[in-house]
């Protein structure tokens, strides 16, 4: 009965636009509110315990790191570097958003700071060279959803949060699967491209690879540290992201000198804005966990899937469809914490290990980042481009199609997540 | 009508009036808290970083960063929340509400307030109750209380019921004027 109250509030406030954790937080609250006083005092304690991490320390601190690099002006040095490397191809410089896009995510762990920060200098690049606005909103926003995949990544850090995973075993896993997406959508790019007749931007030569690769050598120095630092055992994905901060400082105050003391301020605070958003939704989420948990729902759910299927394929499937819809209609963190503890008891009946399912996981939603009505990086695309959401979503499926491929390989394939991580970060 | 009329215009003054100095006071806390953001997330980077400095340059373990580092995590996500909601920032599913006529549109952006200003007050009540509960208790790196780390939840309710009341009442009024 509680159950039954808990769900209905919480679809009930979804429709009526309450902010996505206060809705989770107060359907909490009314469905423990039908069991005890005591229960109260327990669910603020659990918004302060969910938000008590150590790993969640990484949320914030990878956002401070991202929004140091962007002031900093490395965008626009990773995108001289990717524009020497693919400019030359049809459709050059809706390859080149591709390609920065994918460089980007390495410094960002999320995909609407990868689409903005990309976006805000090539959308207006490519409607100046004659691409489609609907086209290059298009494209920018499906390069960004990569800034999910590639590490670092803040829905990763939150499954490594929820399961016990290893955020460094997670962010390895994730790079061949970022670096698979990238090039597809690459190749899509250029067939489109040649359909639509654009054109490329310069002719291929080394001298100019070499030349913006120098410049670029400080800006891509972040993601050998973050990633070096953590595949190499030496610190934790957390550790990692406060040292990012400091070399983005670094960097940007003393080497490129693009980055100004007097806007620091404003930096950290829209950084830790945008954080505590994500943040926020961990700790009213806390709560609905708790009152899960001590409901047993996963079980009953996981029970009622077995009793559908034990075949893996099929079960994965189900998987993949339950997380695309997820991801379409509800905010990544809050499907994370929704679904995963659903999800996580069917594990061993899937063959597959615990950072291949998380990877699995986040890349379905970074395709919900795609999808309309609330597709994030489609927003984000959208006032970009200053375009229709109804015409982006339109030229979005081309990529979608290529993207859902991906998601089948990287679901069936289990070498591509397991091969760095297992090379780098055994197990014992 | 004619008795109705000059009693209207006058209720609505003072109610401008007490909406004005909400208005003050909901974006003057607002500011505190942005400056309060910048200081902390200043303060968890150096933090975090002196920790794996201390490790390795200087071979000598920190045993209160990763404590400090985590209130500050709290005091950062819950008052950087507050902001989040001064500007109207947090995530919202607003596709079906947009497609209602104006009118009952309205109605429903009240009604949303209203219920986010119940979630606030129980932040505000069971978040004191719970602060002034495990007042006697230390943590166990810094030994501190563990009521200052978790004040942060009672306070920041108080932060969102202000700006809530300032969100709702600006509803109200544009509507009013209509």
């Amino acid at each position: 009965m509680t159950t039954f109250v808990l769900f209905f509030c919480l679809i009930f406030f979804f429709a009526i636009d309450v902010p996505i954790a206060i809705a989770i937080g107060i359907s909490s609250v009314i469905a423990l509110m039908m069991k005890s006083d005591l229960s109260m005092m327990i669910s603020v304690q659990r918004m302060y315990a969910g938000t008590d991490s150590f790993p969640l320390m990484a949320v914030p601190l990878f956002m401070f790191a991202g929004a140091l690099m962007e002031a900093g002006g490395i965008s626009r040095r990773i995108v001289n570097l990717a524009d020497s490397l693919v400019g030359w191809m049809t459709g050059g410089l809706a390859s080149v958003a591709i390609v920065s896009a994918m460089f980007f995510a390495g410094i960002s762990g999320s995909a609407a700071a990868d689409t903005a920060a990309v976006g805000s200098i090539l959308i207006p690049a490519m409607v100046d060279k004659g691409y489609d606005r609907d086209f290059a909103g298009a494209v920018q926003a499906a390069g960004g959803s990569i800034g999910v995949i590639i590490p670092p990544s803040i829905p990763m850090i939150i499954f490594g949060f929820l399961t016990g995973a290893s955020i460094g075993r997670l962010f390895a896993a994730g790079i061949l699967p970022g670096i698979l997406m990238g090039l597809s959508l690459v190749v899509a790019v250029v067939i489109i491209s040649k359909k639509r007749g654009y054109g490329y931007t310069r002719k291929f030569a080394l001298r100019t690879v070499l030349t913006s690769l120098y410049h670029a050598l400080w800006a891509l120095g972040a993601p050998i540290i973050i990633l070096g630092g953590i595949l190499g055992g030496i610190f934790t994905a957390t550790e990692s992201a406060a040292v990012a901060v400091i070399y983005a400082l670094g960097v940007g105050l003393f080497v490129h000198r693009e980055l100004h003391v007097r806007d620091l301020p404003r930096i950290f605070i829209d950084a830790a804005v945008m954080s505590s958003i994500i943040m926020f939704i961990i700790a009213a989420a806390s709560i609905f966990s708790w009152f899960l948990a001590i409901e047993e729902i996963p079980k009953l759910i996981t029970g009622f899937l077995l009793s559908v299927t034990t075949n893996r394929i099929i079960l994965l499937l189900l998987i993949n469809a339950i997380l695309l819809v997820a991801g379409t209609f509800v905010e990544t963190t809050a499907s994370l914490i929704l679904l995963v503890p659903v999800i996580l008891p069917i594990l061993p009946n899937l063959g597959i290990d615990l950072v291949q399912l998380g990877t699995i996981i986040v890349v379905n939603l970074a395709i919900g980042m795609l999808t309309p009505p609330l597709g994030i990086c489609l927003l984000v695309s959208c006032s970009i481009a200053q375009n229709k959401l109804s015409d982006i979503s339109r030229s979005i499926v081309p990529f979608l199609a290529i993207l859902l491929i991906d998601l089948l390989i990287i679901t069936f394939w289990s070498p591509l997540t397991s091969l760095i991580p297992n090379l780098v970060l055994p197990t014992h | 009508m004619t008795t109705q009329g000059p009693q209207k215009t006058i209720q609505q003054a003072i109610l401008n009036n007490l909406f004005i100095k909400i208005q003050k006071t909901s974006t003057a806390i607002n500011q505190v808290t942005e400056w309060s953001l910048f200081v902390l997330g200043f303060a968890m980077a150096i933090i975090i970083a002196t920790q794996v400095f201390f490790r390795y340059a200087l071979n000598h373990s920190l045993f209160w960063s990763e404590e400090l580092g985590r209130m500050l995590l709290v005091w950062i996500s819950f008052l950087g929340a507050t902001v989040a909601y001064k500007r109207k920032a947090h995530i919202g599913i607003d596709f079906i509400v947009q497609k209602l006529p104006g009118n009952l549109a309205t109605k429903i952006r009240i009604l949303t307030y209203v219920f986010s200003l119940c979630f606030f007050s129980i932040m505000i009540i069971y978040g004191t109750k719970f602060t002034l509960f495990i007042k006697f208790q230390k943590s166990p790196a810094l030994g501190i209380s563990k009521s200052i780390p978790f004040a942060v939840i009672p306070l920041s309710g108080i932060f969102f019921l202000i700006h809530g009341i300032t969100l709702l009442m600006e509803t109200i009024l544009s509507e009013s004027k209509k």
